[in-house]
């Protein structure tokens, strides 16, 4: 029987995972990646080296995050958020945001390692996506 | 040091046949949805099934679908393969079989939720929509 999460449940799924799919509209197709990401402040923080979706967010603003909690085919849990795309760009915002994030990932992303190997890397974007709309569905 | 490098086409047909399950995603009028789903893959086409929802509305407003499939153990080691296609609904009765069979066979486990479902709905196909996509582009990223 699949049933439908309250908000509270929702939230609570969103708040205590690390893993999201980020879907995203690159040139009018979807596009879907994995990111790790942490839930701030009815936000979903997260940051990237430039990129295609990055282009495409920055394009089409509007996204989702879909969260599972998959222990088997029978009993699962799995949220949907929609949200809205925003880069984080001024330096104290910025700065908060990757200490949040580093503390989480400490060894987290070649975004780091690469700018530790090459100066000339390009700098990580940091953004947020701004959560409007929640819905979730369970299993057992 | 973490370092992330493209697979190669070897390494992510591999993962999409060993896989089961994967994400699929759809978008309508510069609207991404994200869900998980069960899939078979046998080398050239995926499978999967839904109820009519708002997955199929979404499809039948934008057949290109983003169908992505990962194994990770931790966030320093994972590989993800994303494979781009047009869903295409399956609905002559040997196809639908078939590739109902392969997605049974590769997720044994969603027997009982299938069997549940069958009652009624499956004999009238209508109420499950089954799916092939062809991918024109597959590629995928890993930790090295």
């Amino acid at each position: 029987m699949i049933e439908r999460m309250s908000k509270e449940e929702s939230h609570a799924l969103l708040g205590s995972q690390r893993l999201a799919r980020l879907g995203c509209v690159a040139e009018g197709e979807p596009y879907v990646v994995p990111i790790n990401y942490v839930f701030d402040d009815g936000c979903a923080l997260s940051h990237s080296l430039p990129g295609r979706k990055i282009n495409a967010m920055r394009e089409s603003p509007r996204v989702c995050l879909q969260v599972d909690e998959v222990a088997d085919q029978l009993h699962w849990k799995s949220v949907l958020a929609f949200g809205t795309f925003e880069e984080v760009s001024s330096p104290d915002e910025r700065a908060r945001a990757f200490n949040l994030l580093l503390s989480l990932f400490p060894r987290l992303t070649p975004v780091e390692s690469r700018i530790a190997e090459d100066a000339a890397a390009p700098p990580p974007i940091v953004y947020r996506i701004r959560i409007d709309r929640v819905t979730g569905i369970r299993e057992g | 040091m973490l370092e992330v490098k493209e697979m190669s086409q070897g390494e992510t047909l591999a993962l999409l046949l060993r896989g089961k399950l994967g994400h699929l995603g759809c978008s309508r009028d510069g609207h991404p949805y994200v869900v998980p789903m069960n899939y078979a893959y046998d080398a050239e086409c995926l499978y999967f099934f839904t109820t009519e929802g708002t997955k199929t509305e979404y499809m039948a407003a934008n057949h290109e679908v983003c169908f992505q499939v990962e194994e990770i153990a931790d966030a320093t080691r994972w590989s993800s393969v994303m494979a781009l296609g047009r869903a295409e609904r399956v609905t002559k009765p040997e196809e639908t079989e078939r590739a109902m069979r392969l997605i049974v066979e590769r997720n044994p486990d969603l027997t009982p939720a299938l069997n549940e479902t069958k009652i009624g709905a499956w004999k009238r196909l209508n109420h499950i929509a089954i799916y092939r996509v062809r991918p024109h582009s597959i590629h995928g990223r890993k930790t090295a």
